[in-house]
């Protein structure tokens, strides 16, 4: 899958290569990266942009979420849902299935203007799936999403992923993006930093002013007898949330230990330490302050176990 | 209503020709300053500020010295003048339709500026998610655009209205005095006061404050409603 766009307003040049499988998208980086600018494109709302995606095909109907939510002050919530199918007689959705898949029943007799971001932004969701759209982007619109429904409802987009929707969801939260992405896109500046699967993600380059809670590293699952990868269930695992223990190690918990050699250590902001952990498939990402890595005398290739 | 009565025939023709005048130059305001409107709002030219400027001028401009131009450029061995002969078979100048393009171009400024504010402040985001939802443009236009535009409307409407009720010297200049023709009630009072007939004077002069006085309070109350866009 090829993503490619220049556009010189906002100062962005795209150019993504994907496998074409991914049918979730997620994409991340600092404010200002040119994430919605990315989706703008994507949806055929910049003009000065160039370049072409064969995320969206020709004649494909592109749905878009925006951060701040639209709906017509002058509609309530149902005629604000129901003009996803006015112009779309054809949608597989109906209208009901979509209301209870994105719990609004109870917003539907309310007044658009007292729903809060959140429910705005449901009720948005709602009328642009119910549009049937081959293409689905979203950028940022569950962040005001309360956490047990935001899980509920990134299920359902995964469920609408697997039947043939593409979706691009733009986020600032990792962990919302590894639940549903098949492949992530990382941006900055306006460029693409990195691109690849959610289990590569530990294989993004980290920079001195890469934000610390930003850092992920995803690890295969292993057997608590054998110590053995099972199949390819992965953890994503903050860097922060990593404790490193030069040996001997206690075998007191075999399935969240990973044990490996130190392949580098990196400056980050402030006093922190990226201490990079690698074995023969995987990398682990720890941070640890400077007092620390003095002492526990960490240098490159001392084996190491790192617990999270 | 003793005072009512002591209203002429001719005062009763005033009235309704002001009315008329009003109505057919609203109307034709609000066809014509909505597209204008809408390509300021989008414009993005340094031009964009003289052509602002020039339909604003009314604003400033005494009356007359508009009144002055327009019988100049439209008087009859002008090619503007014999377009306007062509077209509607009379001169500008002492007759109706003179009296509302002249109407129409003083109250333009009134027309414009509300539209416009209501252009900016309509998001643009609105208009996507219409496009991408499949929404024929023409729907776009009658679902989206005029209810969100309502409340700018409707001060749009009255404001042109009102001003174009009010107005002296566009007419005085362009129309003179011709009863059902172009006697519209503020010449009307001049003449009852120039002939001393304060009965008939003050009549007038409290029909058209009023009227006046409802349309504001009425365009106000609306104003209310221009947050919700």
């Amino acid at each position: 899958m090829n993503i490619e766009f220049l556009h010189q307003k906002a100062r962005v040049a795209i150019t993504v290569n994907l496998s074409d499988d991914a049918s979730f998208i997620g994409v991340f980086g600092a404010s200002g990266a040119g994430k919605t600018t990315l989706l703008r494109c994507l949806a055929g709302l910049e003009e000065s942009a160039l370049g072409n995606a064969d995320l969206v095909k020709i004649n494909q109907r592109v749905g878009f979420v925006p951060h701040t939510p639209t709906l017509y002050p002058h509609l309530d919530v149902v005629e604000n849902i129901a003009l996803g199918k006015m112009y779309e007689k054809h949608s597989r959705f109906t209208v009901s299935e979509v209301i209870s898949a994105l719990h609004c029943e109870e917003l539907l007799a309310r007044s658009v203007t007292t729903l809060s971001a959140g429910e705005k932004q449901r009720v948005v969701l709602a009328r642009t799936i119910l549009n049937a759209p081959d293409v689905l982007l979203i950028d940022e619109a569950l962040s005001s999403l309360q956490s047990t429904l935001k899980h509920k409802v990134l299920s359902y987009l995964k469920q609408l992923s697997r039947s043939g929707m593409k979706i691009v969801l733009v986020s600032h939260n990792l962990p919302d993006l590894f639940q549903c992405a098949d492949a992530l896109i990382e941006l900055d500046s306006g460029q693409v930093v990195w691109s690849g699967e959610v289990s590569k993600i530990a294989n993004r380059p980290i920079h001195e002013n890469t934000s610390v809670d930003s850092i992920y590293s995803t690890v295969r699952q292993t057997d608590v007898q054998t110590g053995e990868s099972i199949g390819e269930t992965y953890a994503a695992v903050n860097a922060v949330d990593v404790i490193l223990e030069v040996p001997p190690i206690s075998q007191s918990s075999l399935l969240h230990c990973f044990h490996g050699t130190i392949s580098s250590i990196k400056k980050l902001q402030g006093e922190n330490l990226l201490v990079s952990v690698k074995n023969e498939n995987e990398i682990i990402h720890a941070i640890v302050s400077t007092a620390a890595c003095a002492k526990l005398q960490l240098k490159e290739q001392l084996e190491i176990a790192a617990r999270f | 209503m003793i005072g009512l009565t002591s209203l002429s025939a001719a005062d009763w023709v005033a009235i309704w020709l002001t009315v008329k005048l009003s109505l057919v130059t609203t109307l034709i305001l609000l066809i014509l300053a909505m597209p204008l409107a809408w390509l300021l709002a989008r414009w993005q030219h340094p031009a964009k500020y003289l052509v602002q400027a020039i339909i604003m001028l009314p604003l400033v401009l005494p009356p007359t010295v508009l009144g002055f131009y327009l019988l100049v450029v439209f008087a009859p061995d002008s090619v503007a003048g014999q377009l306007w002969q062509m077209l509607f078979g009379s001169t500008l100048a002492f007759t109706f339709s003179g009296l509302v393009f002249g109407s129409v171009i003083f109250s333009l400024p009134f027309a414009v500026q509300p539209l416009y504010t209501g252009f900016k402040a309509l998001a643009p985001e609105y208009l996507e998610t219409a496009k991408l939802l499949g929404m024929p443009p023409v729907t776009v236009v009658w679902k989206i655009i005029l209810p969100l535009l309502k409340p700018f409307i409707i001060v749009a409407a009255g404001l042109c209205f009102a001003h174009t009720m009010g107005e002296f010297g566009v007419v005085l200049m362009l129309g003179g005095s011709i009863p059902g023709e172009t006697q519209v009630l503020s010449i009307m009072l001049f003449n009852h006061v120039e002939g001393l007939r304060y009965t008939q004077a003050h009549w007038l002069a409290f029909i058209m404050l009023m009227v006046s006085l409802l349309l504001l309070s009425m365009l106000f109350w609306v104003g209310r409603f221009r947050r919700a866009i």
